[in-house]
């Protein structure tokens, strides 16, 4: 269900430079044909081999069958920096389209120079003036 | 989990293959320039 809800932020996606993926322990055909259900635009990455599982800790551990991931959402800057941490291993604990946009928005915030159009940096401005002084002249 | 995954922390560059399977490595996604939430999911089933 988390992964539907996530399929309404696709158009935002493509508008708002942000990102979402998701990585589950399906082989990749598997991830392909549900990614194809959903209608999903969003990367749905295969952890099949649990390589990135066993590295990171995140061995769900009530489920020997499957051996699946604990499920975690994390937001991260362009750097791969950690800005937060959701712990879904409840449902309720999951990243709700709400949250993301939130945290998107403050991320955004944080390092798009420019993010106020009233204090540009001069750098931006001067680009933007000569860009302008090119169109003029063709 | 990784004692280092944290807030503040540095995530690590995680390469997997794509729904094509093709190996897309995270930090091919934000470019460096975006940022991403990542999810991980118990699965299909």
């Amino acid at each position: 269900m988390q992964l539907r809800l996530l399929t309404q932020l696709d158009q935002e996606l493509a508008v708002g430079y942000a990102k979402v993926a998701a990585v589950s322990v399906d082989p990749v055909e598997v991830n392909a044909a549900f990614r194809a259900g959903l209608g999903a635009k969003f990367p749905i990455l295969s952890d099949a081999e649990r390589t990135v599982q066993s590295d990171l800790g995140m061995l769900e551990p009530t489920d020997p069958r499957h051996n699946p991931f604990l499920p975690f959402d994390f937001v991260l800057y362009p750097d791969l920096t950690i800005y937060k941490i959701y712990n879904g291993y409840y449902f309720w604990g999951r990243a709700t389209i709400e949250e993301l946009r939130h945290d998107f928005r403050q991320i955004s915030s944080e390092i798009r120079r420019d993010w106020d159009p009233y204090n540009l940096p001069e750098d931006i401005l001067e680009r933007a003036r000569q860009r302008a002084a090119e169109l003029k002249k063709s | 989990m990784r004692s280092d995954i944290v807030v503040g922390g540095k995530f690590p560059d995680i390469a997997l293959p794509d729904t094509t399977g093709e190996i897309v490595k995270l930090s091919d996604l934000t470019r460096g320039a975006d940022p991403i939430a990542l999810v991980f999911y118990r699965g299909w089933w």
